[in-house]
């Protein structure tokens, strides 16, 4: 049988002028066991990209490298490149970075002192940016419209973020993220913590958002990444095993391992 | 795996089994039936091969809910879809291969010349026993995981035309008179549609041949050359 009937994709996709390019990613935080071992892998522009895999394998690992959250731990080992843009990360302030490189976590965490105008703007306050307040309010309203919120809190935008439900409370931190116009915005199972209504909210606008940011998603949530993602990664002890279209991936995955961890053999 | 998962998709496989040697008993049956003369003669071989078609009807739409359950409850993914996918793709096949047989079957009983029918009958036998064969093997390749023997299968789909026209000049040769020729052409006609539902079962086999493929190998291969 001719080899062209059967069609052998790579295992890791590859894609002209990616926004995000990881170069041999290694992170270790112990001498003896690398928690991401030797990633390459660049991620599209506007795009979702999904990153699964069992626990422990490395993906929220990848994820804080990417804006350099590890700074802030100690005896972390980083090798390889991460570049934005064409623009190596490390040659980049970190605060700027983290501007370009937003992130959402798995608990909502809305800054309980704040209010929701606040907390929208709050990284500019915490950077020292001084804003005229018509600059400011159109922030606030631009980045409530784009999550969603803005009909729901327009009339109660001085009360605190905490007053919200756990799916407002999500998307109050979203919008925090996108006020600084990222270029990337990192999610860490940003719906975990969520209930099914919220958690089909959240998906609903990340498939908008897209549009204008390029999302990366960590979710343990197989059906969650086969919904909303167009590229997903697998990985497994720290290593990239596969990358592709989503699929692709989920109908014929091209790695063994992959195929296991999708047919629930572990994981 | 879940295990609620792996039990419903064990389940399927065994009811996909269980049509399957329905239809292989139905086919072996009609081979006995047309190379004994058995189907010109027998005045209620309809209904009893209407008993086993029935059965495949149902196991059709068993298979079609229980696969759709599977779906909906358990989100099987990769090889796991594929398979269950692949199923439901072959049993629509198999249910088809049944109502060809009875298609036959019916055909058969309106040719009103026996003499033509025994004439043609070893061509009928053999063409029969060619597309059984290609069923077979494709539900094999299948169960046995065969992508080789899967491939094979749709090759072997050449059906052979030359049969066909044998049969065809056998029926107008032996025609002398008007009314002769009349009858005759009528014969032919039912010949013909037996042929017909022949080399369908056929086109069937190699359809399940692309499923096993598609299970397999995740690749779909219909309407490609091989």
């Amino acid at each position: 049988m001719e080899d062209t009937l059967m069609i052998k994709e790579e295992p890791v996709i590859t894609f002209k002028n990616p926004v995000l390019l990881m170069e041999d990613l290694s992170v270790s935080y112990t001498e003896d066991a690398l928690a991401v071992d030797n990633v390459s892998a660049g991620v599209k522009r506007n795009s979702i990209t999904a990153i699964m895999g069992p626990s422990g394998c490395g993906k929220s690992t990848l994820l804080r490298a990417i804006n350099r959250m590890h700074e802030l731990y100690p005896n972390i080992k980083i090798t390889g490149r991460i570049y934005l843009n064409n623009k190596d990360i490390t040659s980049m302030n970190p605060i700027l970075l983290r501007r370009k490189i937003g992130m959402v976590f798995q608990s909502p965490n809305p800054f309980p002192t704040m209010n929701i105008y606040d907390n929208v703007i709050a990284g500019f306050k915490l950077n020292g940016v001084r804003l005229k307040k018509i600059e400011k309010d159109e922030i606030v309203e631009t980045s409530l419209r784009e999550v969603a919120l803005w009909d729901e809190v327009k009339d109660s935008l001085f009360k605190r973020g905490t007053f919200l439900s756990g799916g407002q409370q999500q998307r109050l931190c979203i919008a925090r993220a996108l006020a600084y116009k990222p270029d990337v915005i990192l999610m860490d199972e940003p719906t975990s913590a969520l209930d099914p209504v919220a958690t089909s909210k959240i998906e609903d606008l990340l498939v908008k958002l897209k549009e204008n940011f390029t999302i990366i998603l960590v979710t343990h949530n197989m059906a969650q990444a086969a919904r909303i993602s167009d590229y997903s990664m697998f990985m497994y002890l720290g290593k990239l095993i596969e990358y592709g279209k989503t699929k692709n991936l989920f109908t014929r995955p091209v790695n063994k391992k992959t195929e296991e961890y999708l047919t629930g053999k572990f994981g | 795996m879940s295990i609620k998962k792996e039990i419903a998709i064990e389940d399927i496989l065994d009811d996909f089994s269980r049509v399957s040697e329905l239809l292989l008993l139905q086919l072996k049956r009609l081979k006995d039936v047309i190379n004994s003369g058995e189907i010109m003669t027998s005045t209620d071989i309809l209904s009893i091969f209407k008993k086993n078609e029935k059965d495949i009807d149902k196991y059709e739409m068993k298979i079609s809910e229980k696969v759709i359950n599977t779906i909906v409850l358990y989100n099987p993914l990769a090889s796991d879809l594929r398979k269950i996918i692949a199923i439901y793709n072959m049993t629509l096949n198999i249910e088809r291969i049944g109502d060809l047989i009875i298609n036959i079957i019916k055909s058969a009983r309106t040719i009103g010349n026996i003499k033509l029918f025994e004439k043609s009958r070893n061509s009928l036998y053999k063409i029969l026993k060619y597309s059984t064969n290609l069923v077979q093997n494709a539900i094999l390749s299948f169960i046995n995981s065969d992508i080789a023997a899967a491939i094979d299968t749709i090759k072997m789909d050449k059906f052979d035309d030359e049969l066909n026209q044998l049969i065809l000049e056998k029926a107008v040769k032996k025609g002398k008179s008007t009314t002769d020729i009349e009858k005759l052409l009528l014969s032919f006609v039912s010949l013909r549609s037996i042929v017909s539902n022949i080399e369908r079962i056929a086109d069937h086999a190699v359809n399940i041949a692309e499923a096993t493929v598609y299970a397999l190998e995740g690749t779909d291969i219909r309407h490609k050359r091989v």
